[in-house]
């Protein structure tokens, strides 16, 4: 008793120039600030922009971004962990709860103490959060700090914890959980058909195979409740874009508004990306593992991307090119195309920044137009560069251009293509002169066995993978196993900035990883993929040679 | 208590009125089990330890050779031959939980170290090379304003894999890694390995400790 008087005496005196707490009124009366609370939470400072201040393993001065609370707690309250060590949910809901684990009667008492605690009131959290004790007097963990924070802070702190997870998200009903896909008119027509066939085949397998799992979700065994009583059907849906990128956002937002989903996943445009990107983070809708080689690197939250695409093999091949000891001049040669531009840039960019006096010089053409091959012969002639690199759409024009070009050029000059150029020429009949060119992928091996197990699902499921293009086949089915583990995984708690977390966290332990040999991601990294090498494509059997070790540029 | 319970109340009351909280178009629906994890949570409680132990391995570095902030590259070996001893740690800097606090310790007890009878060198490995180039380790180490005798090492990711499997620190993903503190004294064989979070104060005193002449013996 005393000491409650103790700590309210305390409080008082932290809420001064309140008159109504001396009379014993509420200390809450100041108007609650929710922005102060994010900020508090999000980037450890007050709204005046001073740093929040706390101490950390008992003796460890601590400020700022480094006590935030979102750093363990993570975007959505829900918490996170790391090896051994645990930050429990701290949304309003989680906390003005007890917490009980499950199933109970498996454990000592004396060990249940250490995981449940009885409900928080707003007095109790207030001193959890500044003197690391739990409503039931347990020290809290050393690894959560000890903050100094006043009563109207702490107040403005509880106000934002109060939206934290406080919903379901959209696309989300008592009986199914709504997931979309995107696909561009302009997408190529095989790649196309594979990603339909993959995402269709696999929910409607989903939702077949289930043991009842919608009957136990009504009347579930009472010790498994908290597991089934979460299941839902899987319903998928393809918005497809028509007409130039411009135009895309709107039709996004209209298909949104009809109908709401949880989530996108995988998806194809053929070209662009941006839009989708920029609709994704405009509606915090998680966009989850697309099949784009141009991703949008800006550092934004919902969009999780297999790798960085043709920005990845241009850095590459910028650090080989580097690296090589030769200085001659450089030919780029590239189309109009979304890749062509960017990676044209960013080679020329990369290049320049490491090494001002670099020769390097960019041709644009048409790979169809007939006085195409003759331009590039000419500018070959006049310019004698030592490496030639070529950035085309994928096609049967460009292929014919380069192939056509090979045998005419000096030995001595080094050719580099994008990988999908390797790839269709590696299919070709064999070159005269070997190629390099940088490849994200895993190397092409009959024995691979993610490849393996990707073309034996679609088997299994009646498609014939020989008719499928594989890397599609390969990304479409890892996005959609990482999305349907991720969810499975929330238990119920379909929230999207969750759901993410749970992706940054299972990704590394993933058991398919699409087309990519080393796949992980962890806290707000985006690219899950890092890693690329240059590989020949020589010799008459038209195989990969890798010819620098897979490491991030 | 019950004067808690009004402007609890009011607070709600007040929130559900401010516009930009809530998520458009949720369909109503309890999230049901508020910590669907607290049994995991409750797992990985019991297996944690409560302060640092402190044992004394012996390890064998393999050779290789690491890059630091600045890409100049590092022989860990050669660095471990002396003459100053090495205070190492394990990080990545997405890392949230762990390493924030790991790296402030380091970060605390550094001037401390360095007016020690031998200085240390202070080495933190990433354990997410793909995802931590120099450039980026130069970031982290600005970030906590750490001394130009602390190194920020990262490598390709098999010889990183190769020093964690040496150093026994390696628990497959890196999400899986634990608090450990490693103190090697040139031409001791027996390192002093330092399990769990050990506060600015206790890794000085352990390092001062290990500079006793009489900790040479002890160790083995």
């Amino acid at each position: 008793m005393r000491r409650r008087r103790r700590i309210d005496a305390r409080a008082r005196r932290h809420s001064r120039g309140f008159l109504l707490v001396l009379l014993g009124l509420c200390p809450a009366v100041h108007a609650v600030d929710i922005e102060q609370g994010r900020e508090i939470y999000l980037h450890g400072r007050l709204r005046s922009g001073a740093p929040v201040t706390a101490r950390v393993q008992g003796d460890v001065p601590a400020s700022g971004e480094a006590v935030a609370c979102v750093n363990c707690h993570r975007r959505s309250g829900q918490g996170s962990n790391e090896g051994r060590s645990v930050a429990p949910p701290v949304t309003a809901e989680a906390l003005f709860q007890p917490r009980k684990l499950p199933i109970r009667r498996v454990f000592s008492s004396k060990s249940l103490a250490a995981t449940e605690r009885s409900a928080y009131r707003r007095e109790t959290l207030f001193r959890a959060i500044r003197e690391g004790r739990n409503p039931d007097g347990r020290t809290l963990s050393p690894l959560m700090p000890r903050y100094r924070l006043d009563d109207a802070q702490l107040d403005d702190l509880l106000a934002y914890l109060s939206t934290l997870s406080s919903h379901v998200s959209p696309g989300v009903t008592r009986t199914e959980i709504r997931l979309a896909t995107v696909l561009a008119d302009g997408a190529p027509k095989r790649a196309a058909e594979t990603m339909l066939a993959v995402l269709n085949t696999y929910v409607d397998t989903l939702n077949a195979e289930t043991r009842y799992e919608s009957l136990r979700a009504t009347h579930p065994p009472v010790h498994k409740h908290w597991q089934y009583g979460h299941y839902r059907h899987f319903r998928l849906l393809v918005w497809r874009l028509h007409g130039p990128p411009a135009t895309w956002r709107e039709q996004l937002e209209h298909a949104y508004r009809r109908t709401p989903v949880f989530a996108l996943v995988s998806g194809l445009t053929g070209g662009d990306w941006a839009p989708i990107h920029a609709f994704c983070e405009a509606q915090a809708l998680p966009c989850l593992f697309p099949n784009t080689r141009l991703p949008v690197t800006d550092g934004a939250f919902y969009t999780l991307y297999f790798d960085r695409g043709i920005d990845l093999e241009a850095d590459t091949l910028a650090n080989h090119l580097l690296q090589s000891p030769d200085r001659g001049a450089i030919l780029q040669v590239r189309d109009d195309s979304p890749i062509g531009r960017r990676a044209a840039r960013r080679l020329a960019e990369r290049l320049r920044s490491a090494r001002p006096s670099v020769q390097i010089e960019t041709l644009v053409i048409v790979p169809e137009e007939e006085q195409a091959s003759d331009r590039l012969r000419t500018a070959v002639a006049d310019r004698h560069p030592r490496h030639l690199v070529f950035w085309l759409q994928d096609g049967e024009a460009s292929a014919l251009l380069v192939a056509g070009l090979l045998p005419d050029l000096p030995q001595e000059t080094g050719v580099h293509v994008d990988s999908a150029l390797l790839r269709r020429l590696a299919h070709g009949p064999p070159a005269s002169r070997s190629l390099s060119a940088p490849y994200c992928w895993r190397l092409p091996d009959p024995r691979d066995g993610q490849l393996l197990r990707v073309r034996l699902w679609a088997q299994r499921r009646g498609l014939d993978p020989d008719r499928l293009d594989l890397p599609t086949l390969a990304d479409t089915y890892t996005a959609l196993q990482l999305t349907a583990d991720a969810i499975r995984h929330a238990r119920g708690l379909l929230v999207r900035d969750y759901v993410i977390e749970l992706l940054e966290h299972m990704v590394d332990n993933a058991i398919v990883t699409g087309m990519y040999p080393s796949f992980s991601l962890g806290p707000d990294q985006r690219f899950a993929a890092k890693g690329c090498r240059i590989v020949a494509l020589d010799g008459p059997r038209g195989r990969l040679r890798p010819v620098t070790p897979l490491r991030t540029p | 208590m019950q004067r808690y319970v009004f402007p609890c109340l009011l607070a709600t009351l007040f929130l559900a009125f401010v516009p930009g909280t809530r998520l458009p178009a949720a369909e109503p629906q309890a999230t049901g089990n508020p910590d669907p994890h607290a049994h995991h949570h409750h797992m990985m409680h019991m297996a944690q330890a409560a302060a640092p132990r402190i044992t004394h391995p012996r390890y064998r570095l393999p050779k290789l050779v690491l890059r630091d902030d600045q890409d100049r590259p590092v022989d860990l070996q050669r660095l471990a031959q002396g003459p100053r001893p090495l205070i190492m740690n394990f990080i990545f800097t997405t890392c949230t939980t762990i390493c924030p606090v790991m790296t402030s310790t380091f970060a605390g007890a550094y001037d401390r170290l360095m007016a020690a009878p031998v200085r240390p060198l202070l080495v933190s490995v990433t354990i997410d090379p793909e995802h931590d180039d120099p450039q980026v380790l130069a970031r982290y180490r600005k970030k906590y304003h750490a001394g130009k005798d602390w190194l920020f090492l990262t490598g390709s990711p098999q010889d990183v894999r190769r020093l964690e499997q040496a150093l026994d620190v390696y628990r497959g993903s890196k999400l899986n890694h634990e608090p450990v503190t490693l103190i090697h004294l040139p031409g001791r064989a027996a390192w002093v390995r330092m399990d769990g979070f050990t506060g600015t104060r206790r890794l000085v005193e352990t390092y001062l400790a290990q500079l006793d002449p009489h900790a040479a013996t002890a160790a083995h």
